[in-house]
């Protein structure tokens, strides 16, 4: 497959002048539904109020309000909106850049097998009883972990080439599963299996300030990095003879790109479990409103895909009592609406 | 060439006849049917001797009755009770039971206690004498714990209808005291399951044992106001409710008391600021859950919840029950160490 075909499924590109003015609705529509998560909730706190707390962190305002609204917009809300917007752009991102890498519009962020780990390495830790930092950190190594033998593999047969990557993630990602299998069986049904079922659904629930002050960091890292190689994507999805020709080391910005996509999912999965379907259709949302240009592409994909996550978030706090778990929501929203966008695009698609 | 595939077939048809009566088990020495909680009648021997107990609650009971002796199967939350090695120290002996059928037809016991009414179904279908004990509320409990009685025959029968009648003393007690006040000045009771750190929203479901003593001891349960079917509850609902009491339970207990206690959304909230977050006594098995000792839990829960209409000596009432249903006598020191919650030399679970 070629970016043509890309650009046939995606419609024309954007200019220059429109892309901005995408870009700078998207971010004002980032903002705008930030301040909306902040303020709204089940428990009941009057708009005018949440905005008076949001302000007296600047300015001197007196409080006339309760210490819990106050504790429930920084504590409860923000930490979970933060998350939101980082799980949602980097998983977008990395959706991206994998679907340019291997030049195929239905690959996901969990190709390679990250999120199958993640969830392996944190059923072990729940199988063990141990706490939610552990789950977390056994979450993160154990996605590592599974991209590494997934790397691994075409190493073993002397084929990188893409297709073979990805015959290596099917292989993994399968055996993951019956791995996950085994730890599944063993569980106590009464309780560390619901637990396990419940982490994997993926929720934000217990997001802390503390979890973000370790896991931002590598979130933005490996983001900013892939930003910048978002030319050579470009230049790689022309194929791997023609990127050599251009001066792209093609093994180690495929190397790169890996490691950075890998960081990114491996990160939003330890935060807040497996979340499906963002890294599949924002991209391809991405494409239609500002064209396959990775260099155009990847930034908006990472603002639509922060908007898409908190608007998620919000949805998965506030319609029942019970928090619905993120990626039954993604899935009921994102399936039906990447049927959508492909009938939009039926007359492109050859 | 016809002839050695003949041979080959007869060969094949012969071990399958025979393998077919390895499978065929002696029936045990079958003298008395009783009915377990779903209503199927079960063959059992005249005199149990061995029992696979897959249920922890389940095996409390045994322990508490002082059937620890005929457990040779057991699950491993009841093995690392401290509580549990004290009153039957033989049960770190006692092996982790799966219920897998090969491995039960092995062992051979005369009885299978299971809480799922598939797996009582399967392995009776093998042949195995199972039962399906499942109990969730006080009723249930009193007729589970009859069954048992009669499974086991001789004293045990008198248990547990002296058992029976306990909860029913107890209920009148609190009612006594409590039973009178108007719906509008009841407090709110929140409850913290915490049989492992799983946060601070995790709870039980409305229609459940922790509604039942709350209500009969002069409280509002919050699942109940928050209409809730499953087991964790949204934080913003939870605080919306302000609870006037907070009951932690399980062997997570004090490390998610500091959680609560440490967290900046709740110390707004009337438990916290009135000072009634409370841990729940834990013995054989967690009192607020579904052992023997939920009998006491009644009386521990008037206790905290109306402090000023109802008082208990819990010690001696703990002594007590600990002499009459399991045989031992407790010192005060010890009894007041299961009432915080702590093993009997004061050990800590987390």
């Amino acid at each position: 497959m070629r970016s043509d075909i890309a650009g046939k499924i995606s419609g024309r590109a954007a200019s220059s002048a429109k892309y901005r003015m995408i870009m700078v609705c998207l971010v004002i529509l980032l903002i705008g539904i930030f301040f909306l998560s902040l303020t709204v909730g089940r428990y009941s706190i009057p708009f005018f109020d949440s905005i008076a707390i949001l302000l007296a962190r600047v300015f001197p305002i007196e409080p006339a309000w309760t210490q819990t609204m106050e504790a429930v917009i920084f504590n409860l809300r923000l930490p979970r909106t933060i998350a939101a917007v980082l799980i949602g752009g980097g998983l977008a991102l990395s959706g991206a850049a994998y679907q340019s890498m291997f030049k195929n519009p239905l690959v996901s962020p969990d190709l390679l097998g990250v999120s199958s780990g993640a969830c392996i390495g944190a059923s072990l830790a729940i199988l063990y009883s141990m706490g939610p930092v552990i789950i977390q950190i056994w979450a993160f190594i154990g996605g590592i972990i599974a991209v590494s033998i997934t790397v691994a593999v075409p190493r073993l047969m002397h084929n990188s080439s893409t297709l073979m990557l990805v015959l290596s993630g099917v292989i993994v990602g399968g055996l993951m599963s019956s791995i996950m299998g085994v730890i599944k069986y063993t569980a106590d049904a009464d309780t560390a299996l619901a637990e396990m079922v419940y982490w994997a659904m993926g929720s934000l629930a217990d997001v802390k300030m503390i979890d973000l002050y370790y896991i931002a960091p590598c979130i933005l890292a490996a983001g900013f990095v892939l930003l910048l190689f978002r030319y050579r994507l470009n230049v790689l999805s022309l194929g791997e003879e023609e990127a050599k020709t251009l001066g792209v080391d093609v093994r180690n910005v495929r190397r790169i790109i890996i490691v950075c996509a890998t960081l990114l999912t491996a990160s939003a999965v330890c935060l807040a479990g497996t979340i499906g379907w963002v890294g599949l259709v924002i991209p391809h949302l991405g494409r239609m409103l500002v064209g396959p240009d990775n260099r155009k592409l990847l930034p908006a994909a990472v603002i639509l895909g922060a908007v898409f996550m908190v608007m998620i978030d919000i949805t998965a706090r506030c319609l029942t009592s019970a928090e619905l778990p993120l990626s039954i929501i993604t899935g009921l929203i994102g399936a039906p609406f990447y049927f959508y966008l492909l009938i939009r695009q039926r007359a492109s698609i050859t | 060439m016809k002839k050695p595939l003949i041979l080959l077939v007869s060969l094949v048809l012969m071990l399958a006849v025979s393998a077919a009566g390895c499978i065929d088990v002696g029936q045990p020495a079958s003298n008395r049917t009783i009915t377990d909680m779903t209503g199927a009648e079960v063959v059992i021997p005249a005199e149990i001797h061995t029992v696979v107990n897959l249920w922890p609650a389940s095996n409390s009971v045994m322990l508490c009755m002082g059937a620890g002796d005929k457990l040779v199967g057991t699950t491993a939350f009841t093995k690392k009770l401290f509580w549990s090695q004290k009153v039957y120290p033989g049960i770190v002996d006692v092996p982790v039971a799966t219920d897998n059928v090969e491995e039960l037809l092995t062992l051979s016991p005369d009885l299978i206690i299971t809480p799922q009414q598939k797996t009582a179904e399967t392995l009776r279908a093998a042949g195995l004498p199972a039962i399906c004990l499942m109990f969730s509320d006080y009723d249930t409990m009193k007729q589970a714990f009859t069954i048992l009685g009669q499974a086991f025959g001789g004293e045990y029968i008198e248990k547990a209808a002296k058992w029976s009648d306990l909860v029913d003393q107890n209920t009148a007690r609190v009612q006594a005291a409590v039973g009178s006040i108007p719906e509008d000045k009841k407090p709110v009771v929140y409850y913290i399951q915490g049989q492992s750190n799983q946060g601070l929203y995790a709870t039980f479901s409305a229609n459940s044992i922790m509604e039942d003593w709350t209500e009969v001891s002069g409280g509002i349960f919050a699942s109940t106001l928050l209409n809730l079917s499953g087991t964790t509850a949204s934080a913003e609902d939870v605080l919306a409710l302000n609870p006037d009491v907070v009951i932690i339970g399980g062997p997570a207990q004090h490390e998610l008391y500091e959680e609560l206690m440490a967290a900046e959304e709740w110390k707004g909230i009337n438990a916290v600021k009135n000072g009634r977050v409370y841990t729940n006594p834990n013995g054989l098995f967690p009192w607020e859950r579904f052992g023997m000792e939920s009998a006491l839990q009644i009386l521990f829960a008037a206790s905290v919840i109306h402090p000023d209409l109802f008082q208990v000596d819990m010690v001696s009432e703990v002594q007590d029950f600990y002499k009459e249903f399991v045989g031992i006598e407790l010192t005060k020191e010890e009894a007041q160490n299961m009432i915080k919650g702590y093993g009997p030399k004061g050990e800590d679970y987390t």
